[in-house]
Order: structure tokens, then sequence, then C-alpha cells
């Protein structure tokens, strides 16, 4: 299995988001899994307003899932919500790294066919990424045990008080 | 599955509090939400119906800090108890590293705990998951209220594996860290071994 550098790893999924939100003109873009993490993003300046958007994303696609196979699919291709002044889209597909999800946010600076256009290239550039198991690990197990008490400790203490 | 991003040093996690209807699940969340500073937390996202009672899942980012240069984050979940509900409990508990059990100390609600901890098993097989996998640790909630059974009486009722328990008033915000801290200790230890690597496989801090 190919070897990848770290900053090749940080490009990895990076990249072809930025290339998505350069070609096809939305404002927010983030990259996640089915639990609603966050593997890459665009345009989020609040850590906590990403979080919350890819939590909620991850559970309209779980839920659509399962309304796809109670009436007999699979899985509907892809979802568009369209409101006053912004619109979402949530593409899922298959890769190394199991389902993951693009979820998109743009007004009438992009289009919904623009959006789709450059998602299936999006889906593309992930898809020839090599697999990156060979370079995830690079922690001692040993050391990580040892500060958890102490973190532990540090962020119960200041919530408890004791 | 905790997620680990190597690359920028992060680590989320995904704890899901799970039990029957009414057992407290989203008071615990309310509570841990009122207390955290808001620098270490995010909004508290509750999908409920007009009554009040949780439809699809409440939702609560916590950040922990620094473990070993990695920003620690759980995502905690709460499942709607009802019956009915079984379909978005299995949605909720999928790419869970924990969970928290919030059981009813109340004596008429025995049934419905073991009910609630026997459909967990069920859900997290559909998911692949033997729950001796996972960590678990149970809440004992309601200990505030006059009819309920002890905690040895709870302890010989549910919990035959011997996990992590804590007695709580969760109204009241007692117990609530005591489960939330014994729960992300049991994730992140598990974490911890998934993430030993012989050393030749070791890579240099990023650049
Ligand atoms: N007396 C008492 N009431 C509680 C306690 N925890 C929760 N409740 C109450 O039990 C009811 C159901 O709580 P809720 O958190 O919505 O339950 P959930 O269905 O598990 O999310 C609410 O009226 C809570 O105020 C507790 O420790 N003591
Ligand atoms: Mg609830």
């Amino acid at each position: 299995m190919e070897r990848l550098e770290f900053k090749q790893i940080q490009d990895a999924f990076d990249e072809p988001l930025r290339d998505f939100v350069r070609e096809s003109g939305v404002g927010l873009a983030v990259l996640i899994n089915r639990s609603g993490q966050v593997l890459a993003q665009h345009g989020f300046d609040k850590v906590f307003d990403l979080v919350g958007v890819a939590s909620l994303a991850a559970g309209i696609n779980a839920s659509s899932r399962a309304l796809a196979n109670q009436l007999g699919e699979e899985q509907f291709e892809h979802l568009h919500h369209a409101g006053r002044a912004r619109q979402l889209f949530l593409g899922h597909f298959d890769s190394a790294a199991g389902q993951l999800m693009l979820v998109a946010v743009f007004d009438d600076r992009s289009s919904i066919g623009l959006v789709r256009l450059f998602f299936e290239q999006f889906v593309g550039g992930i898809r020839r990424l090599p697999s990156m198991d060979a370079s995830r690990k690079t922690v001692s197990a040993a050391e990580f045990e040892a500060e958890l008490e102490t973190s532990l400790d540090k962020f119960f203490h200041d919530l408890i008080g004791g | 599955m905790s997620l680990v991003n190597y690359a920028t040093r992060e680590i989320t996690c995904k704890i899901v509090y799970y039990g029957p209807g009414r057992s407290g699940k989203t008071t615990n969340l309310q509570y841990i939400h009122s207390r955290v500073p808001w620098d270490r937390k995010g909004e508290m996202v509750s999908l409920a119906t007009e009554a009040d009672r949780t439809l699809f899942f409440d939702f609560l980012p916590l950040e922990l800090g620094q473990i070993s240069g990695f920003r620690t984050r759980f995502q905690l979940y709460t499942v709607p108890g009802q019956v009915y509900y079984n379909a978005t409990r299995r949605l909720v508990l999928q790419g869970a590293d924990g969970v928290v059990f919030v059981a009813d100390s109340q004596r008429p609600q025995l049934d419905g705990n073991i009910e609630s901890l026997r459909n967990l098993h069920e859900n997290l097989l559909e998911h692949g998951i033997d729950i001796r996998d996972i960590p678990v640790v149970i809440q004992y909630n309601k200990r505030d209220l006059p009819n309920v059974f002890s905690v040895e009486q709870l302890e010989e009722e549910l919990n035959f594996r011997n996990v992590p328990s804590h007695p709580a008033s969760a109204l009241l915000g007692e117990g609530v860290f005591d489960t939330l801290r014994s729960a992300s200790e049991g994730v992140l230890k598990k974490l911890a071994r998934k993430l030993e690597v012989p050393a030749a496989d070791t890579m240099g801090e990023p650049g």
C-alpha cells in the first residue's frame, strides 16, 4: 500500500473539496461520513456550526436511506432542498472510507445543475486517491493513555469544581 | 467509530444516551449544556415534538481539550425512548463509540428498562456490534424520587456484565458528570488501544 506524507493526507480531501467549491460556486461545503463526522470543510468559520450542520445532515441522510428502504429503493440519489435565498445539496457516494456525504450550501451564484455536475467530478477525484490506511498511525498509545486521566481530570474539574 | 484525523490532529467520538422513554436522557444533555462554558460547547440541537418528547435526537457537541496533542471532541446524542421510534433509534446508534444507558430507578419502570436494554443489544447487533465490544456505562437516574429500587437491586436486574454504573438525579445535576466522565474514559481508553502501532510504522510530527 502506498505511503502518504502528512501534507498529502491533509490535501487528500482538501484539494478535491477546494476544486469543487471553486468550480461549482457554492458558499459552504462539508465532507462527512455516515455518523456525521467531518473529514473536510470549506467556508465555515465557527467549528460548532460546522458540527451542527454535519450531524443534522447525517441524520437526514440516514432517515432518507431508511425511508428509501421501506419503499423498496436502496437509496435515493441525492437530496436537494431549495429555500428562498439558499439551497442545500446532499450527495452521498461510496469510497474506500465507507459511505461519505458531501453537503453543499449555495445561493443564486450557483445552481443545482452546476453543483451536481461538479459533485460527480469531486467523487471521481476522491475515488482516485490512494488508500491512506498505511500512514494513519502516528501516536504512542501509552502516552495517550497517560495523558488521558490528567486531561479528563482537568476538563471535569472545571465543570464540577471538585 | 471514532474518527482520528492524524493530519489535523483531531479526535471525534460519538456517545449515545440510550434508555426507555422519560428516563432522563434529554435532561442529562440539558444539564451538561447548562454547565459547560460556551467555548467548550456548541448549540444543543433538539429534534422534539410539540410535547417536548425527543422525536429524532438531541445533539450536543463538546470540546474536551488536548490529549497527546490531539484536539478531542465529543458528540453526545440521545435517542427517542418510545418503543415505536425504533427505526430512528437504530439510526442514531450508527457509528457510536460508547453508550450511556440511562435507567429509570422507579419501581414501575423496571420492565421498561429491561426491554430497552434488550433493544439496545438488538440494535447494536444490527450494526454488527457485540455489546461486549463497545464501552457501555449505566446510569440509575431519578434517585431523588421516593418509589425507587435500591442501586443493589438495579445492579442485579440490569448490570449483568458489570459495567461501570452511577446513581444520578439528572434533574438536579447529580451524577451527570460522573456518568459522562466514566463514558468518556471508556471510549478514549479503547481508542488508545487502537492507536498503538509498531515503532517502525510511526511517522514524524506534521510539518
Ligand atoms: N425527579 C426527577 N425527574 C427527572 C429526573 N431526570 C429527568 N426527570 C424528568 O423526567 C421527565 C423525562 O425526562 P427526559 O429527559 O425528557 O427523558 P428522555 O425521554 O429520556 O429524554 C422530565 O419531566 C424530566 O424533568 C431526575 O433525576 N429526577
Ligand atoms: Mg428525550
